[in-house]
Parts: C-alpha cells; sequence; structure tokens
C-alpha cells in the first residue's frame, strides 16, 4: 500500500453514501422478504438481488475511480477505510 | 495577543441526519406508557389506545399516492407513550413503510432513518435488540436518563410511583455501544438544584452529548432563575477546572444564544410542526403531536389537519406554514436583547394562548432563558480568558458599553477626544460595579484605554467578562495577555511594527489627509479592515485631496479584491453590508459608564455636556428624549446611501443643535465616500461570490436636497 491518509472531496463523500445507503436498504429488503410471510414476493426478490448486484459493482466501480484519482494501489495485506465525516481514506491491515 | 486556538461546537454526533432535506413523519403507535414521568406533557395517557396497523398501512398508502411531495430524504420515528411497548407494531410498519417505498420507485426506499426516543425500559429486551439489529444502520435511538438516581427518580417514575433508574442503567452500557451516547434531560422546578451533578454524572457514564432544556410550561417559581443560573456556572467552574470542554457538551451552554433577533430568525419559527407529520393511532393527522388531544392542557380543541380516510387538508395546514416569530412574538419578545435560543414549543404555546391560535407564543421560560444566557457567557469568557479557547460561533452583539478607563482615553470613533492629560481615573469599585452591570443586562464591556498612560495588566482581574480593549499602538508590547484588542494608530505610530490584526482603527487630521493613502497601505501589511476616523475641520481644497486619496487606496483595494483578498476600508467598503444608516447606537443599545460612576450616552457627549444619564451606585439610566437616536426619526439620513457614514449624534448635536440633524460639513466627506465606493463597485463585480449591495446613482448634492425633493418643500431662503 502506497498511501497512509487521502483526503476526498465533499462530493466523493455524498457518492459514497449515498451507495452505502442504497446498499444498506436493500440487504433490509432481502432480508424482510426472507423473514416476513406476509410480504414475501418473488418478483420483487429477485428484483432486490439484481438491484444489489448493481449496487454492489457501483461501489466497486467507484473505489476503483477514486484510487486511480488519488493514485492508491491495492495490496492484499491491507485494506483501505473511509471515514464519513472527515473524509480521510486510510490505509489499515487487513483484519 | 495570545494565540487562541479555535474548538468545534458540533457536537459529537456531528449534523443531524438530513437536515434541511428530509421530511420528518411521525407515528403515534401507542399513547400508554409503561411510566409516569411528572413533567411529561403528554398529560392524558390512555391504555388500550394503540395503533392498528391498517391504520399506518392506509397512512402509508397515501403518502405513496402522489397525492402529497417528497422530500429527498425521509426520516420515520417512532413516539408514544413509549414506542418500545409496541416493538412488533413498529417492525411491521417499517416492513410495509420500506416495501412500498421500493415499489413506488420513491427514493424514500433508501433514502430514510428510523428514529426512536424512548425511557429506555424495554431496551434490552429481545424484541427490541431484535429490532434494532434488523434496522442496524439505519435507525437511531435515544434513550431518556436525567442524570443521577435522586434526579431521575424525582421526575421519571413507573405508575406505582417508584423511581426507573436503576432498570434504565443497567441498559446503558449496551446502548452506548450501539449508538452515539446522547441522551435528552428536562429540568423543572424540583430538580433544578440537582442540575450540575446531573449533568456531571451522565458525562461520567459515558454520555459524552447531553441535550438539556427546562420545561416550557408555567412551572416556574421566584428565585428558580438564580438557582438554575447558579447550577450552570458551578458546572462551568467544573468544567474548567477538570479540563472537560472539549470533548464533553451539554447544550445548556451554548456560544450562539443571546442574540437580537435578525431578519432571518424573525422569518421563521422555532419547530417543524405543520412541515412534519405526525399520525395518531385514531387515523387522524397532526402538525405535530403537541396538538393531538393527548398532550393539550387547556380546554382547547385538538388540532388535526387531516386523516388516513380524507388526506391531509392543506387549508388546516396554511396557519402552520405561516407561522414565524415576527408573528407569534409579542413587542416584549421582539426587542428583546438576547432573543436568540429563546425557544418555545408551538404546541404548548398553542395550549397556553389567550385563543386558539398558532400565533402568540409561550413566555414562561424568559427568566430561565436569561439565566442561561448569562452562565453560557460567563463560561465562554472564562474558556477564552483562562484557556484562550474561543469557540466558533461566538459573536459580539451591537449592546456594548464603554469605560473609558481615563479622562485620556484614546480616541477611537469620528468625535476626537480633547483631553491630552489625566486628571481622573476609573477606580476599581466603579470597574467591577460597571462589569456587575454589564453581566446582568447584556452588554459587552468597551474599556477604552488612556493614550498616555494605560493598565494593562487590567485584563488579567477580570476573566469572567468577554472585554474589548481599545488601545493606542504605542503601547502595543504591553497588550500581549489580552484576548481581545483594536489598536489605535495615528501619524506618530504607524511604522510600529505589530502582529496580524484582524481590525485596527486610525485616527488622521485632516491637515494630514494627503497621507492617507501612505499610512492605509503600512496598515493593510498587519490588518484585513481598517476604520477611518478624520479629525479636525475640513476645507474645500482638503476634500479635493479626501478623493484623490480614497482614488489611490480604490486602486490598492481593486487589486486584492481581484487576488481574492478583500480588505476592508471603512469609508470605501462598509456601504456595500448595509442597507440601512450605521451608527455607533449611542442613545439606544450602547452605554458609557464615566470614571466617577456616572452613566453618559457616550464617553463625549459627557465630556461636552457633562450631562449624566444615570449612575451606577443606583442602578438606574435614562436616555432624554431617546427616540430622537432612531434612524426612524433622523430625517436626513433615514434615506440617505452614504449607509456607512456612521452618523454621530454628539457631532450633529454640536454642529446643528439636535442628535439627529447632521451638517454639511458630516455629510459632504460622506457623498464623496459613496461616490467612490459607486465607482470601485464597477471593477468587482460580484466579487468572491459575496452578495453585497449593489449602489446606484445619487443625484442629489447632499441629504438635504433629497429631503426636500422628497416632502415637495421649496420655500424658505438658502445660503449662498
Amino acid at each position: 500500500m502506497n498511501i497512509d491518509k487521502v483526503q476526498i472531496t465533499n462530493e466523493e463523500i455524498k457518492q459514497f453514501e449515498a451507495i452505502d445507503e442504497k446498499r444498506n436498504a436493500l440487504r433490509n429488503l432481502i432480508f424482510i422478504c426472507e423473514n416476513n410471510e406476509l410480504l414475501r414476493n418473488e418478483d420483487l426478490y429477485s428484483k432486490f438481488l439484481t438491484d444489489i448486484s448493481k449496487t454492489e459493482n457501483e461501489r466497486t466501480q467507484l473505489w476503483n475511480d477514486i484510487m486511480d484519482k488519488y493514485n492508491i494501489h491495492d495490496d492484499e495485506h491491507h485494506e483501505l477505510e473511509l471515514d464519513f465525516q472527515s473524509g480521510i481514506i486510510t490505509c489499515v491491515p487487513k483484519s | 495577543m495570545s494565540e487562541n486556538k479555535e474548538i468545534t461546537i458540533l457536537k459529537s454526533g456531528g449534523e443531524e441526519w438530513g437536515s434541511g432535506s428530509a421530511q420528518y413523519i411521525d407515528f403515534i403507535i401507542t399513547e400508554d406508557c409503561n411510566l409516569r414521568c411528572k413533567y411529561c406533557y403528554i398529560c392524558h395517557k390512555q391504555t388500550g389506545h394503540t395503533m392498528p396497523l391498517e391504520t399506518a398501512k392506509k397512512f402509508i398508502d397515501y403518502l405513496f399516492s402522489g397525492a402529497v411531495t417528497q422530500m429527498p430524504a425521509v426520516v420515520v420515528s417512532f413516539i408514544g407513550g413509549e414506542p418500545f411497548i409496541e416493538t412488533d407494531l413498529m417492525d411491521q410498519i417499517m416492513d410495509y413503510f420500506k416495501m412500498k417505498s421500493y415499489i413506488s420507485g420513491s427514493d424514500w426506499c433508501w433514502n430514510y432513518r428510523i428514529s426512536v426516543t424512548t425511557n429506555g425500559v424495554n431496551y434490552s429486551s429481545t424484541t427490541v435488540q431484535k429490532f434494532i439489529k434488523k434496522n442496524a444502520d439505519k435507525i437511531s435511538v435515544s434513550i431518556t436518563i436525567d442524570g443521577t438516581k435522586e434526579k431521575h427518580d424525582l421526575q421519571r417514575v413507573f405508575p406505582n410511583g417508584s423511581g426507573s433508574y436503576d432498570i434504565i442503567e443497567k441498559s446503558i452500557p449496551l446502548y452506548i455501544s450501539q449508538f452515539p451516547a446522547t441522551t435528552k434531560v428536562t429540568f423543572a422546578h424540583d430538580d433544578l438544584p440537582l442540575l450540575k451533578e446531573s449533568i456531571i454524572h451522565l458525562w461520567k457514564m459515558g454520555i459524552n452529548d447531553v441535550n438539556a432544556n427546562v420545561v416550557y410550561e408555567d412551572a416556574w417559581e421566584v428565585g428558580d432563575d438564580i438557582i438554575f443560573e447558579n447550577q450552570l456556572k458551578s458546572l462551568a467552574d467544573y468544567i474548567i477546572e477538570n479540563q472537560m470542554y472539549e470533548n464533553n457538551f451539554v447544550s445548556l451552554f451554548d456560544p450562539l444564544i443571546g442574540r437580537p433577533f435578525d431578519e432571518e430568525r424573525l422569518r421563521r419559527t422555532v419547530c417543524g410542526a405543520g412541515v412534519m407529520l405526525a399520525l395518531g393511532p385514531n387515523g387522524k393527522v397532526y402538525p405535530c403531536l403537541r396538538y393531538k388531544d393527548y398532550s393539550i392542557n387547556s380546554d382547547k380543541a385538538e388540532v388535526a389537519i387531516g386523516s388516513v380516510d380524507e388526506g391531509i387538508d392543506f387549508n388546516k395546514v396554511l396557519r402552520f406554514r405561516v407561522s414565524n416569530c415576527q408573528i407569534q412574538c409579542d413587542e416584549e419578545c421582539l426587542n428583546c436583547d438576547v432573543a436568540i435560543g429563546c425557544s418555545f414549543c408551538q404546541g404548548q404555546s398553542y395550549d397556553a394562548a389567550d385563543t386558539p391560535t398558532n400565533f402568540q407564543r409561550s413566555k414562561y421560560i424568559c427568566k430561565m432563558h436569561k439565566a442561561r444566557v448569562r452562565a453560557s457567557r460567563y463560561y465562554y469568557n472564562r474558556l477564552l480568558n483562562e484557556k484562550h479557547t474561543k469557540v466558533e460561533g461566538m459573536r459580539l452583539t451591537p449592546k456594548r458599553m464603554y469605560f473609558p478607563l481615563a479622562d485620556d482615553f484614546v480616541s477611537y470613533c469620528e468625535m476626537e477626544n480633547p483631553n491630552t492629560a489625566i486628571w481622573e481615573e476609573m477606580g476599581p469599585d466603579v470597574v467591577e460595579k460597571g462589569l456587575e452591570y454589564c453581566y446582568e443586562n447584556f452588554y459587552y464591556p468597551v474599556f477604552v484605554h488612556s493614550f498616555n498612560n494605560p493598565d494593562l495588566s487590567i485584563g488579567d482581574k477580570y476573566t469572567d467578562h468577554r472585554i474589548t480593549h481599545i488601545v493606542s499602538a504605542r503601547h502595543y508590547s504591553e497588550t500581549k495577555k489580552l484576548n481581545d484588542i483594536i489598536l489605535v494608530f495615528d501619524k506618530d505610530t504607524i511604522d510600529i511594527p505589530v502582529a496580524y490584526q484582524s481590525y485596527v482603527i486610525l485616527n488622521v487630521n485632516w491637515e494630514d489627509v494627503s497621507n492617507l493613502y501612505a499610512y492605509t497601505a503600512k496598515l493593510f501589511k498587519i490588518t484585513g479592515r481598517i476604520n477611518l476616523n478624520l479629525y479636525g475641520l475640513h476645507t474645500e481644497s482638503q476634500l479635493e485631496v479626501y478623493e484623490q486619496e480614497l482614488r489611490k487606496i480604490t486602486d490598492f483595494l481593486i487589486e486584492s479584491w481581484n487576488k481574492n483578498i478583500m480588505y476592508e476600508f471603512s469609508k470605501i467598503t462598509d456601504v456595500y453590508f448595509s442597507k440601512k444608516q450605521d451608527s455607533c447606537n449611542i442613545g439606544e443599545k450602547s452605554l458609557t459608564i464615566m470614571p466617577n460612576g456616572d452613566f453618559a450616552i457616550c464617553p463625549l457627549d459627557y465630556l461636552y455636556n457633562s450631562k449624566p444619564i444615570g449612575n451606577i451606585y443606583n442602578k438606574s439610566v435614562l436616555v432624554p428624549n431617546q427616540k430622537l437616536y432612531s434612524l426612524d426619526k433622523a430625517p436626513l439620513c433615514v434615506s440617505c446611501p452614504a449607509t456607512h457614514c456612521n452618523r454621530c449624534a454628539i457631532r450633529n448635536n454640536i454642529d446643528t443643535g439636535e442628535v439627529n440633524v447632521p451638517s454639511f460639513s458630516k455629510c459632504m466627506p460622506s457623498m464623496i465616500e459613496y461616490k467612490i465606493s459607486k465607482d470601485f463597485q464597477n471593477h468587482f463585480g460580484k466579487a468572491l461570490g459575496i452578495n453585497l449591495r449593489t449602489l446606484t446613482e445619487y443625484e442629489f448634492e447632499n441629504p438635504y436636497e433629497a429631503f426636500l425633493e422628497a416632502t415637495d418643500n421649496r420655500f424658505g431662503y438658502t445660503i449662498v
């Protein structure tokens, strides 16, 4: 890993926030479909799965764009963490 | 000057989620509660009044039917009674909301938060924990714990009268492990003496962010404000002595409170009643739960704005949408020097109003608010003076009290002090009494120091107060320990090396006006703002030189503003920031205490007229004919576009015999300055993205000509 800290812009923080909000909401909807018999709906369930896959891809793409922009290189022993309040990405050893 | 470090007033949780872009929707899922808190505003709790799931579903269907516009985000709140006695219902409502929002294609399906305010009794139960876990990334919970066991159990009791502290305390470690630790504490008459120890107790439990308020109801007794203030001051002492000020917060201390209303605040009201939606168990929709019958103490009817069957009637919402402080406050509140932060609950105000109106605010907390403002100032003043910690957002108000500490006080405004020697100095007794008066009556003290021989160690003695010190630059080396200084430069001190100052005063004699640009250029190396005072009488030729010098200064300003360095020169740039004529507020908001303890309109007025307007020893002040000091009563100034002129009542009085009528010699330089400012405006356009006032052509030679035109008064002679 070639960095200790990177500061991203507010706009980029918002992009990450929105994607994470969507991902968490879709996970929740999948959980409801799997556990609430009254609301179970196979068509919706498969839509949720498609949507979450799309959202995961968008998230990966955003990380890749950020890594390119800030010249961050990946490393198998470390992972990146984003502090949503400060917008600082730090590199920490993989747990 | 001491280095101040800035600390942020943002609390640990930061800005509220969705702030400004979220629709708040409250589900009153039950009118019942497992506690019977004595101060609770839900005065008619009822067992069995639980929201049917079908009612909630109907409302959700209505929200997504297209009948109501949607904000980008939504906060779904569950309130009661106690919401966690109906956790399964809450879960079913949320499941339905989430599915419905997704099916409707609304952004609310992902851009939402769930908010629950609970008494904490059931917090650790399996059902509640399962709900929290299920919504882990989307939920915020606030547990109410009031402080020490004694304080908590005094108010928050079970129906059998026993205290709830022990059971709630057990859940706090789990709560802190799951959410940013915060709580909401309410103080009422009985528990005020326990305020300090309660807040400290909560901090020691790990709840660093404590929201606290006093009840809005008519529940206060004589002397409660003094107990409140003393408790807060004692808490302030504790925080400072134990260095707890960077990591512990209690909302009772707030640097932003205690200023008069400004136009922007008058246009708004205090809360979101009528913007938010609250659904009752009976299917009625309310502007806020405080308008529902279970919260109304008087014989007034509840206020519903619709129902799940009939939708929302916007005619019934209108009264809330047009509510603002300007309409809801009476004259006393509108003119209050410390109005900001004196909150009220619109629902409680409706309940307490003389008629069933939303336009009469409740005022029961007036004295408590003033006590809070005083204690807040005490706290932040001590932080600044003793810990050199300046809190973000704190601003001085226009209500100042000037302390000319000796006869030869340094000249700081457009009236020059004619005294050059000291005959009388202000003694410690007058200083202390004056500061006490400032504290009680919300004045900011301004010490105007001796020109020749100031005692600048005085700043060490009064750390409870935020004192601005006006000092001649010749004594700069003695000012190191003072926090707020304004240096006064003149031709003899212009070259004295000083550290950067945000603002300085420059005194120049008209005879020396040809050096104005040279002085200014030197000072802009050490400051971002110059307030210019010109002394002596000017001649026509001096006015011509003045205009030339101002044009040179303008060239300097054009160059700097184009580089986004926004230097301010009072005679040229102030006019962009004010729509109405500025003044030093003498006779209105400002006051002076003389070395002998007399109150005066201003130091110069006292020197010229020797007429006190009161005395510190009997704490009486009476400004004769006070109305004449207001802009509305200044016939030549009220419509004058040269709003930077800083009309001086004392000089007016000397020149024309009236405090509200300026002489031509006062107006002529102001007209030149306005013309220069207007020319300057053409060079910077909309500089730095700041919304500056646009100056227009002034077709008159002076305000008297404009007055004649406006009044169509052409009678009488003129002097040629």
